[in-house]
């Protein structure tokens, strides 16, 4: 019995040391390992497609992003602090298990610059030929917006489609959701219409006002001030609100402000610009100007039957699916949604008013 | 002449897992990390510098605590030792070279069950001063290293046409795909001691001629 | 469901444990000179894999995850497989001694066998819920036996066969495992269908 015990006792005094010995170790090393894994994805990944990178910085995006990207998404920035472009990880299914490509868009021009391909397990000499410049290098250039489908403007690999059609899926499924995510305007195809805020502001959307270009676009910047700079100006702790944009008649007298905000609808964000009259303390009408909601049924929220209800709705209204607000008929998540962004919006104008009185 | 005899001796243990008794070709064990990893020649230097600090890491200890470690309980407390030598060797390599250590993967864990480190701990460590436990460790480290490396370097040279990433073939020479895949891991193993018998029953007298075949089939039973 | 089944079929034949991820090749090599002592060792195997992916799972996601002791994962997971083969072998040789008789003296074996560690360390990289832990254990086990199954087939009969004097032993073992990892290979890409 005495043996047992001593057996235990020596075992336990065993487990015990090596745990210590262990956790002493990690603690010194683990910070190293990140360190040097964010290092190996800077140099081995993102450099192949921004060659003249010196650094680069996680950016925070302001919708969720598309389900295959990786997060965070990084800024890249020259050695003068310059935006080279953008860069992150996406995941694609391929055909011996995921694979995993760095994407670098240039947002402005909302065309992709290059891509590597990070690790996967496609077969040698066949899928893994998806490293190869020559077909690598047939993303670069290409709009965001482009179907990137393997046989029709992305040239697949001979005997291996499945991998090929990983890769241009993590590209094509992702390039254009990560720059709305980042409050970045897409361009749908070549040309854009470009509403003038009078129509804004006293009309009510038409069902295929679905992708239309943002009033941010519109405002000049592609995505307004940078946090920083605001953080600059009034120090830290301080963050960007929603984008908001007074509006004036031809005579130069103040008719409101117009605010896009955004809500979580069935099949994604929803966003509205909401025009308020603060001096009459009215809402002065909405329009649904992007939207992903199913067909036929959550889309009918762009609809004046749907948007019209908003118009002339008091400030201090409850703004609330079913109190005042009649939701489209098995569309409550959308319409929630729409009335969610309204009220946020009409909560701003308010904030915003009443500081000034 | 004390002097001279004391690294005789470490010289002769060393020579022992370098040459005489290199796993996994003249003992066949640790054949799981040998086909697996040695897609590339720089693989196995990494495998088998992993292999070389655990196996020296477990084999000092152990010797040094030979006499403390009772013999009841001895296997456990020595897979507790290895098993910590590997998450450290784990935790660096994950640290300096994440790219191989990927590549390695579940195979770096694995080295805990490795049957070379249990079998020259249990066979070789127990019983020795640390110094030679040292010398021995060595041995059998960088044998397994060099013949990983060798496979490897077959495999990388055969299936890609480089050689630690340097350019053997020029450029465009097609090459044999098959080496980088799992059966290739198999037919370089096979070929590799295909051709280390010929060359050991050419060396062998005659009279261990016979003997030679049945000590690698009584191996592969380990 | 579907997929679960997919994961089966891709954990027994499209990476099979010894002839794509050369895990316990070992005992593929040792124990297949007949039929009957390599059914025994995949059924051991069988048996050994599954207890372990009920262990491990639980261990990992409500022990190890929320202390953040991931990096005791190689400690823990080889003293746990060490214990549980430990018990099962004194819980088989005692219900039944038939079972024992079958492949209780391969259990001992296992401990080193690094396809047991490997599986614990894929189900929990591969971040499986504990049903699709519990299929790959199956599926992997299936592979496993019948890749050791064939080999025994094989070897058997080369008995007889007049093999080149290099070749004898290990190496011609090696080759057929080769020429078995070659034919596996074509089940590649099953797990996209």
């Amino acid at each position: 019995m005495r043996n047992a015990w001593r057996m235990i006792l020596v075992l336990g005094l065993v487990s015990v040391a090596s745990g210590m010995i262990l956790a002493g170790f990690y603690g010194w090393m683990g910070p190293r390992i990140e360190a040097q894994q964010l290092r190996e994805q800077f140099e081995v990944g993102f450099k192949q497609i921004f060659p003249e990178a010196a650094d680069f910085k996680a950016v925070t995006p302001v919708e969720p992003l598309p389900e295959r990207v990786e997060e965070p998404v990084y800024q890249a920035l020259d050695s003068s602090g310059n935006v080279l472009g953008l860069v992150y990880n996406a995941i694609g299914d391929g055909y011996g298990g995921p694979v995993k490509v760095a994407v670098g868009v240039d947002p402005d021009q909302g065309q992709i610059v290059g891509l590597a391909v990070l690790s996967h397990t496609e077969t040698a000499g066949l899928g893994s030929r998806i490293e190869e410049p020559s077909f690598r290098d047939q993303f670069a250039g290409k709009p965001v917006t482009d179907p990137f489908e393997v046989g029709r403007d992305v040239d697949g690999i001979t005997a291996a489609t499945v991998s090929s059609q990983a890769v241009s899926r993590a590209v094509g499924e992702t390039a254009r959701g990560v720059l709305e995510a980042l409050g970045y305007s897409v361009p749908d195809g070549a040309t854009h219409a470009t509403p003038d805020a009078e129509t804004h502001a006293t009309t009510s959307a038409t069902p295929d006002a679905t992708s239309h270009a943002t009033p941010a676009e519109k405002a000049g910047g592609a995505a307004g001030p940078s946090v920083e700079a605001v953080q600059a100006l009034f120090g830290a702790g301080v963050d960007l609100g929603l984008p908001l944009w007074p509006v004036w008649d031809e005579a130069g007298a103040f008719q409101g402000v117009v605010v896009e905000s955004s809500a979580d609808g069935f099949k994604g964000p929803i966003r509205v610009l909401v025009a308020i009259d603060p001096v009459a303390g009215r809402v002065q009408g909405i329009q649904v100007v992007e939207q992903n909601e199913t067909k036929g049924l959550g889309d009918k929220v762009t609809l004046p039957e749907f948007t019209d209800q908003f118009v002339g709705m008091p400030l201090d209204a409850a703004f609330q699916v079913g109190v005042d607000v009649d939701a489209v008929t098995r569309a409550t998540v959308s319409s929630k949604a729409v009335t969610e962004a309204v009220a946020q919006a009409v909560e701003h104008v308010k904030a915003i008013v009443g500081q000034g009185r | 002449m004390a002097q001279y005899s004391f690294w005789r001796e470490k010289w002769r243990l060393i020579s022992e897992g370098l040459f005489r008794d290199t796993p996994p070709f003249f003992l066949v064990i640790g054949l799981c990390p040998a086909l697996a990893v040695t897609t590339a020649a720089i693989n196995g230097v990494i495998m088998g510098i992993a292999v070389t600090f655990v196996l020296m890491g477990a084999e000092v200890i152990i010797s040094l605590l030979r006499k403390w470690i009772p013999r009841t309980i001895r296997i456990p407390v020595y897979v507790i030792i290895i098993a910590v030598l590997v998450t450290v060797i784990d935790l660096v390599l994950a640290g300096t070279v994440p790219a191989i250590h990927r590549v390695l993967g579940i195979f770096v864990p694995l080295i805990v069950v490795n049957c070379i480190i249990l079998g020259r701990v249990e066979a070789f460590a127990a019983h020795n001063t640390p110094a030679n436990a040292a010398a021995d460790a060595l041995g059998y480290g960088l044998g397994y290293m060099w013949a990983l490396v060798a496979i490897g370097s077959i495999r990388e040279i055969l299936g890609n046409g480089t050689w630690f990433g340097l350019q053997i073939f020029p450029e465009g020479l097609p090459t044999v795909d098959l080496f980088k895949l799992a059966p290739g891991a198999f037919v370089t193993m096979a070929a590799v001691l295909a051709a280390l018998n010929v060359i050991r029953r050419r060396r062998a007298p005659t009279s261990e001629k016979n003997a030679a075949i049945p000590v690698v089939s009584r191996n592969a039973a380990a | 469901m579907g997929e679960l089944i997919m994961l089966f079929v891709g954990a027994a034949l499209v990476n099979n444990f010894l002839l794509s991820r050369f895990l316990g090749i070992c005992p593929f090599l040792g124990v297949t000179r007949e039929l009957k002592s390599a059914l025994s060792m995949g059924g051991a195997v069988t048996f050994v894999m599954l207890v372990t992916g009920l262990v491990v799972w639980p261990l990992q996601h409500y022990v190890l995850d929320p202390l953040g002791l991931g990096f005791l994962q190689t400690v823990a997971f080889i003293l746990i497989i060490a214990v549980l083969v430990q018990l099962l072998e004194m819980f088989i040789r005692k219900m039944s001694p038939a079972l024992y008789e079958a492949f209780g003296i391969y259990l001992p074996l296992i401990t080193t066998n690094c396809a047991i560690l490997g599986l614990a360390l894929l189900v929990v990289g591969e971040g499986f819920t504990l049903a699709q832990t519990l299929i790959f254990a199956l599926g992997s086990a299936a592979g496993y036996t019948l890749a050791m199954l064939m080999m025994a087939g094989i070897r058997q009969e080369m008995e007889f066969a007049d093999v080149p004097q290099a070749f004898q032993g290990t190496a011609i073992s090696l080759l057929i495992a080769g020429l078995m990892a070659l034919a596996f290979l074509g089940f590649g890409g099953l797990n996209v269908a």
